[in-house]
């Protein structure tokens, strides 16, 4: 069939074609791109990203892939629809998952919105009529709503994505994602639950974190489990919740050892386009553990291969930069940089800093949970951000930085200004400030990055060679 | 002299007055509007408490882009260009800035003063729902809020001293709740919604027993004053943010024929529909009063209290039409005037005029086009 490149492309081998045909037929149906042109365009979208001729490569593509085909499907194929929206605590979802899992699989959890972006954008590139709807219902266009919610809300209402029984809303973080699934809940009628948090942190607090925001965000995820149990009727156990951890900190441990890896080598081994697939997954909660974890350590193998053979994607000896952002559904940005000649020794929040791995002094598990989301700095405030990205730019030994952010993120938009000056006048170190977006590749321009860019690379080179030579 | 002009008298003095307070000793305590800080706390720490509420000019605007990205609610970012212009006296007296968290908006006042000023913040969260446990947050953070202000003034805040600041503040409540309840449907405004705001204003700067004085004398006055049949097409104002300095929709209002009868905002309007019990622990009573009781602004979730007052109030002034006035990138208001306007037209059959600001001069043109076509409906809707 003419889709049949694409999924083997994706990893899926001829026998798991043939198997889930039907499925993968609606799911085609339902995303729109039921013809030819679509999935040539796919094929080329993705070969463009991507180098598909990693084995890890494919075995990630193969899990978003089947992950988004359940999360499109979940409606036909279960009773109940349990959606957990970004920011959204993954071992939590991944616990509810097996909840339900182990009660019947009658009701389906998830996080469709970030699944569906991330092979809605990165496979298919199907994401700018979804944010047009989205931008029709009440987020407009330039007035800075955050993209991922506008696709949420243009999936749900273009039928990509079922309506949920019930959606877990994000309230802890940032603010635009309840106050979007508020209004879908006024016009679409189904229920939210929110996690909820205050971010009062004090300024340079961080990673010391208040106990009692700890605490009171813990006890929204507590009746939010509640609150399940009542609409999935599935009760979800100490157990799966640490069975949720286990499964977190190994990949969390599996991406510190792809960015050390990488940034130790000299020259880059991968592109960091590449990475993407890994930290897309880092972020969701997926069914397909086992083969995620295979597709984690077939890259980790894949890398040391490269490093052991010389190969690079960047000159040897290239000025080493952080790029502040990942440019989630296109990897251009990422790209652009590194035929710029610039080494992207780790991207966005891949690294876990020292700060983030105190042992944590709570012993209950929706604590722990909590706890661990503010600890992620960026997560948790703006001078958090900025006690990162200073200490990262030093322990990478970063002759440059790109303080690229999500303009439409409002928690992410406030420190970058700051950010440029700490690290220009206390490092030394030369920033940009990029406006950019992980979603909407139409709020930014190729051709524009690369003016900017170019120039910048040409500075951070130019340092470079002037430091060597002094 | 009337009221009011002893009110723009005192008011004229007012800096002058503040800058001797400050070189007196006494504490001045700045803080964020928005209505969940109780200023009874400040006045029982012996300090001086004073809102940072000025808005509306482009300058400061201007000046903020050196500091934040622009897409941070603009009353919110332009308070950086404040107090970094320098010209606006309010916004150097601050020992200390109080800002309860309630959205990122909120915080990035907060992150700027801390990062780019030698005044500190004082934070502390406010919930955006109304369970059990976020109201017992929130009473932690008044409990804390009590302790920190002691330590900072070195004053200690007694339950007794406490009391006698919410019977004070429950006073001028009760004042502003009276004179606006004077406004009557269909009747021209004894107060104008320009005057009401301004009174709102100067509860947060003025000072507080000249301030009670004066709006003693003024609701003596305006009771007396006759109530006269209106021909103007009745507006209710809802607004994100009303700042002292943000006149341009009331001018415009004025301009194209209409008239406001009621005002709501979560900032620039002191939250004075309810008293605060002076019975039991008052830190308790503040927190009922200042968190439960209140309307929420829209960054709350769930919304339907806000969205049903609307509803309720539009009904209980029989206004004409709605004005939705929200300052610029305002996520909350943003998306939730879009639901809010498809069932406030469903449910009322009314115009809804929505505006945002970003504190530009060239705005007041497309605005006055916007208003005089709001206002025509609203009249051919009474014909």
């Amino acid at each position: 069939m003419y889709y049949d490149n694409l999924f083997t492309i994706c990893g899926y081998t001829e026998e798991e074609i043939e198997k889930q045909r039907p499925r993968i037929e609606t799911f085609l149906e339902r995303m729109q791109v039921n013809n030819e042109a679509a999935i040539a365009h796919a094929e080329k979208t993705v070969t463009g990203s991507y180098d598909v001729d990693m084995v890890s490569v494919q075995k990630f593509l193969w899990v978003l892939m089947n992950s988004c085909v359940d999360a499109v499907l979940a409606r036909d194929e279960h009773e109940r629809v349990i959606n957990c929206n970004w920011p959204f605590p993954v071992q939590m979802t991944l616990a509810m998952m097996d909840a339900a899992n182990a009660a019947g699989d009658k009701a389906w959890v998830g996080m469709p919105v970030q699944i569906f972006w991330m092979v809605g954008g990165t496979i298919f590139d199907i994401l700018t009529p979804i944010l047009e709807r989205g931008e029709l219902i009440g987020q407009p266009a330039g007035k800075a709503h955050c993209a991922q919610y506008q696709i949420y809300t243009g999936a749900i209402d273009m039928g990509i994505l079922p309506k949920p029984d019930l959606a877990l809303g994000s309230g802890w973080f940032c603010d635009q994602a309840a106050e979007t699934e508020e209004m879908m809940h006024e016009i679409y009628g189904f229920e939210i639950f929110y996690l909820d948090g205050v971010n009062d942190w004090d300024w340079g607090s961080w990673p010391n974190l208040d106990e009692r925001a700890v605490k009171y965000s813990a006890n929204t995820i507590r009746l939010a489990l509640e609150r399940v149990k009542e609409v999935g009727g599935f009760e979800t156990n100490e157990e799966q919740l640490k069975e949720g951890f286990k499964y977190v900190a190994k990949w969390l441990y599996a991406m510190q050892n792809i960015t050390r890896m990488i940034s130790a080598a000299d020259p880059q081994p991968i592109s960091q386009a590449n990475v993407n697939l890994p930290y897309l997954l880092w972020a969701i909660a997926t069914e397909y553990r086992t083969e995620a974890v295979e597709a984690i350590a077939t890259m980790v193998r894949e890398v040391k291969r490269k490093i052991d053979s010389g190969e690079g994607v960047v000159p040897k000896g290239a000025p080493r930069v952080y790029l502040a952002l990942r440019p989630n559904v296109d990897v251009m940005p990422i790209r652009m940089i590194e035929e710029l000649g610039l080494c992207l020794p780790t991207v966005f929040v891949d690294w876990l800093c020292p700060q983030e791995l105190t042992k944590s002094k709570y012993t209950d598990m929706l604590e722990k949970i909590a706890e661990g989301l503010y600890r992620r700095p960026q997560l948790c405030s703006a001078s958090a951000s900025l006690e990162y990205w200073n200490t990262l730019v030093k322990d990478f030994n970063m002759d440059a930085a790109i303080i690229s952010y999500a303009y439409n993120c409002r928690p992410w938009a406030i420190p970058p200004i700051m950010a440029k000056r700490d690290i220009q006048q206390e490092l030394g170190v030369p920033a940009i400030v990029l406006e950019t977006d992980g979603y909407d590749t139409r709020n930014y321009s190729a051709q524009q990055l690369r003016t900017r860019l170019e120039s910048f690379a040409e500075v951070v080179k130019m340092n470079k060679e002037m430091k060597a030579a002094a | 002299m009337t009221a009011m002009e002893k009110l723009s008298d005192h008011l004229a003095k007012r800096r002058t007055e503040l800058r001797q307070i400050k070189k007196s000793g006494q504490k001045i305590i700045g803080y964020i509007p928005g209505g969940y800080m109780p200023e009874e706390m400040v006045y029982a720490s012996g300090a001086l408490p004073l809102c940072l509420i000025r808005g509306g000019d482009p300058e400061p605007v201007a000046e903020s882009m050196a500091y934040i990205p622009r897409f941070i609610d603009t009353f919110c970012r332009c308070q950086i260009g404040y107090r970094m212009m320098g010209e606006e006296v309010l916004y150097q007296l601050p020992d200390i800035v109080v800002t309860p968290i309630g959205d990122i908006n909120q915080r990035a006042i907060a992150d700027l003063w801390d990062y780019y000023t030698d005044i500190k913040t004082l934070r502390y969260g406010v919930p955006h729902n109304k369970r059990e446990d976020a109201f017992e947050f929130y009473v932690g953070s008044l409990q804390e809020f009590k302790l920190r202000l002691e330590e900072f003034t070195g004053n200690q805040i007694t339950d007794d001293k406490l009391k006698e600041e919410i019977k004070l503040q429950n006073r001028m409540r009760e004042l502003l709740r009276n004179i606006g309840a004077l406004r009557q449907p269909g009747k021209t405004p004894v107060i104008s919604t320009r005057d009401f705001i301004k009174l709102h204003h100067a509860a947060v700067w003025a000072d507080r027993t000249v301030f009670m004085e004066i709006i003693e004398a003024l609701y003596e006055e305006l009771k007396q004053k006759e109530q006269v049949d209106s021909d103007k097409p009745q507006v209710l104002l809802t607004a994100s943010t009303l700042a002292m300095g943000d006149g341009k929709i009331l001018d415009l209002m004025d301009e194209v024929g209409g008239e406001f009868v009621f005002e709501d905002a979560a900032e620039g309007l002191m939250p004075y529909a309810h008293d605060v019990s002076l019975d039991g622990d008052p830190i308790r009573a503040l927190a009922d009063t200042y968190f439960m009781k209140r309307v929420p602004p829209a960054w709350f979730r769930p919304t339907r209290e806000r969205v049903d007052y609307l509803l309720d109030m539009v009904k209980e002034k029989k206004v004409s039409g709605l004005l939705w006035y929200q300052m610029l990138y305002r996520d909350g208001y943003d998306i939730q005037s879009y639901s809010f306007q498809k069932e406030f037209e469903k449910v009322t059959g009314l115009p809804f005029l929505k505006l945002e600001s970003d504190y530009d001069t060239s705005e007041k043109s497309p605005f006055k086009t916007r208003m005089e076509t709001f206002v025509e409906i609203m009249k051919q809707g009474r014909n």
